[in-house]
C-alpha cells in the first residue's frame, strides 16, 4: 500500500497542529524539560482516567459523551460525604469511589434512556443534560444538603447553617494514591500507583472489547439497524455504555480530586466535559473513533499547550492575558474545527455512496 | 435459572460493596492528636511533665515538646501507634516507649495528655476532646459562586 501524504495530513491535522503549536511555543515560553515532564507526568495523572471514560460511548456509536459530566457530579458528591464523615486517606478515596456507584448508575441510566429518544442527535442532548443536572445537583448541595442530608461538620457547610461552601478541602485526601508509592526518576516525579490505576482501566478497555457485550457495541456503533436485526438489544446496549462511562468518570473526577486536593464544588465539574473532550479531540480521535493512543497523545499536547501557551504570549505580546486567552480560543476552537470535520468526511462519503449508488443503476 | 444466578451475583456485588464501605469508614476515620506536655494529677499524685517529649508517628517526628508546650499529629485508624521518645531530666538517658492507643471514634480533634499516659492514668483522664474556640465570624453569609458557562476550569 502506497503512503498518501495528504490523506495522512489531512486524518491527523489536529494533532499535527498542535505539535506545530508547542514546537513553537517550548523554547519560547523557556521552561526546563524536568519542569514541562514533571508538569506533564502530573496532569496524565489527573486526566487520563476521565479522557478514558469517554472511549465506550463512542464505541457504541454514541458520540462523545458530554454527560460524563454527571459521573463528576456523582464523584464529587461522594467526596463531600467522605469529607463530612472524616475518613481520610486511601479509605476515603476507596469510599468516595463506592459512594459514586449509585449516583452514577442512576444519572447514566437517565442520560442513556434520555440519549436513546434523541437518536442522531447525543451529544448535543447529554450537553444539555448536564446543565439540567448541574441544577439539580446545585438544588441538593446548596439547600438539601444540612437539613434534609445531614451533613456535620461546620468547616463543610455555609455560615447559614445549611448548604455547601464553596470550596471543600480535602487536604486529608490530597495524593494519598499519588504519594503511595512514587519514584524519581531523572528528577520526574512518577507516582506509580496512579499509574497502575490507568493502566489497569487500559487494559480493562481492551479486554471489555472482545467480550460479548463489547462486541455488540461496536457492532450497535457501526449499525444500528444490523445489530438489531442481529438480535443485540440496541437501545440496553447503548444505555448500558453510558452508564459505564458515567461510573468510570465517577472514579476518574475522584483521582482528579485527590490530586487537586480541594473541591470547587460549584464549579470543579463544570468544564470537565468540555476539555475532557478537547484533550481527545486533540490526540486525533474523532466523533465516532477512538483509542487508548488518542487519549494519551491528546493529554500530552493539550496540557504541553496549556502549560507553555499563557509563558510564551507573555514572550511574544508583553501580555500573559494573551496567552490565556489564546489555549482558551485553541481548546475551543479545536472542539469546532473536529466536529465540522466530521461532518464533512460524513457528507463526503454520503455523496461517494450515492454517486455508487447511481452508477450501479 | 439464569436470570436467578444474575440476580444472586448481584446481591453479591452489592454485599460485598457495602462491606468494603464500612471497613473503609473503620480502617479511614481520621483524628488529629494534639499532645500535651503538662503535669496532671493521677490518683491522688500529682506528676510533674518530663523535661522534652518526642512524639513520633510512623517513625517521623511531629512534635517536640518541653513543659507546657502542645504538639500536634494526624492518625488514620482507630488505634494510633505512637512512639514516645521521653527525656526525664536534663542530661539524663532518653527513653523510648511505644504506645497502641485506641481513639475515640465520634472525636475528631483527640487531645492526648502524655503525662497521664505515661503515669498510667486512666483512659478517661488523659484523652479528651479537642474543641476549637469559637471564632468571631462575619455574620454575612458567604457568597455562592456558580459557574454555569463562565470561566473554564482547565484543572489548573
Amino acid at each position: 500500500m502506497k503512503f498518501n501524504l495528504k490523506k495522512f495530513l489531512a486524518d491527523n491535522s489536529v494533532p499535527i497542529m498542535f505539535i506545530i503549536i508547542c514546537i513553537i511555543c517550548i523554547p519560547l515560553s523557556g521552561f526546563s524539560t524536568s519542569y514541562l515532564l514533571n508538569e506533564i507526568v502530573t496532569r496524565i495523572v489527573r486526566n487520563a482516567f476521565l479522557i478514558l471514560s469517554l472511549l465506550i460511548p463512542i464505541m457504541a456509536g454514541m458520540g462523545l459523551n458530554f454527560g460524563m459530566t454527571l459521573g463528576a457530579m456523582a464523584g464529587e458528591i461522594a467526596l463531600i460525604f467522605t469529607s463530612d464523615w472524616q475518613i481520610w486517606g486511601i479509605p476515603g478515596v476507596v469510599l468516595a469511589m463506592i459512594l459514586s456507584i449509585p449516583i452514577s448508575i442512576l444519572l447514566g441510566t437517565l442520560c442513556g434512556n434520555l440519549l436513546n429518544k434523541s437518536r442522531g442527535r447525543e451529544m448535543i442532548t447529554s450537553y444539555i443534560i448536564s446543565f439540567f443536572i448541574n441544577g439539580i445537583y446545585q438544588l441538593v448541595v446548596l439547600y438539601m444538603m444540612g437539613p434534609i442530608i445531614p451533613i456535620i461538620h461546620q468547616s463543610i457547610k455555609l455560615p447559614r447553617g445549611y448548604g455547601i461552601r464553596n470550596t471543600v478541602s480535602l487536604l486529608n485526601l490530597r495524593q494519598s494514591i499519588d504519594n503511595l508509592i512514587s519514584i524519581n526518576i531523572l528528577g520526574v516525579k512518577v507516582p506509580v500507583v496512579s499509574f497502575l490505576i490507568i493502566i489497569a482501566l487500559c487494559l480493562f478497555i481492551v479486554w471489555f472489547t472482545k467480550t460479548k457485550l463489547g462486541q455488540d457495541m461496536r457492532a450497535v456503533g457501526q449499525n444500528m439497524e444490523v445489530a438489531r436485526a442481529a438480535g443485540i438489544n440496541v437501545e440496553r446496549t447503548r444505555v448500558l455504555s453510558i452508564i459505564m462511562s458515567t461510573v468510570l468518570a465517577g472514579f476518574g473526577m475522584i483521582l482528579y480530586l485527590q490530586n487537586m486536593g480541594n473541591i470547587a464544588t460549584y464549579s470543579s465539574h463544570s468544564q470537565i466535559g468540555m476539555f475532557c473532550i478537547a484533550a481527545l479531540l486533540v490526540g486525533g480521535a474523532t466523533v465516532d473513533k477512538a483509542s487508548i493512543g488518542n487519549v494519551f497523545l491528546g493529554v500530552i499536547l493539550f496540557h504541553l499547550m496549556f502549560i507553555v501557551a499563557p509563558k510564551a504570549g507573555t514572550v511574544i505580546t508583553g501580555d500573559s492575558m494573551i496567552g490565556e486567552y489564546f489555549r482558551v480560543f485553541i481548546s475551543y476552537g479545536v472542539i469546532t474545527l473536529a466536529l465540522v470535520m466530521y461532518e464533512a468526511k460524513k457528507h463526503k462519503k454520503k455523496k461517494m455512496a450515492e454517486g455508487d449508488d447511481n452508477e450501479k443503476q | 435459572m439464569k436470570n436467578n444466578k444474575h440476580i444472586l451475583y448481584k446481591i453479591i456485588v452489592v454485599v460485598v460493596l457495602v462491606a468494603i464501605c464500612f471497613i473503609m469508614i473503620y480502617i479511614g476515620r481520621g483524628h488529629t492528636l494534639y499532645f500535651d506536655n503538662k503535669g496532671m494529677e493521677v490518683n491522688g499524685t500529682y506528676y510533674n511533665p518530663p523535661y522534652r517529649v518526642k512524639v513520633l508517628i510512623k517513625g517521623k517526628e511531629v512534635a517536640n515538646l518541653k513543659d507546657g508546650d502542645r504538639g500536634m499529629g494526624i492518625w488514620i485508624g482507630p488505634k494510633a501507634h505512637l512512639e514516645l521518645e521521653v527525656t526525664k531530666e536534663r542530661g539524663v538517658a532518653k527513653e523510648n516507649i511505644k504506645y497502641d492507643l485506641p481513639l475515640p471514634r465520634k472525636y475528631d480533634g483527640v487531645v492526648i495528655n502524655l503525662v497521664g499516659l505515661l503515669n498510667v492514668a486512666n483512659y478517661d483522664e488523659y484523652i479528651s476532646e479537642f474543641i476549637p474556640l469559637a471564632t468571631v465570624t462575619n455574620s454575612e453569609d458567604e457568597e455562592v459562586v456558580i459557574d454555569d458557562l463562565g470561566e473554564l476550569g482547565f484543572g489548573e
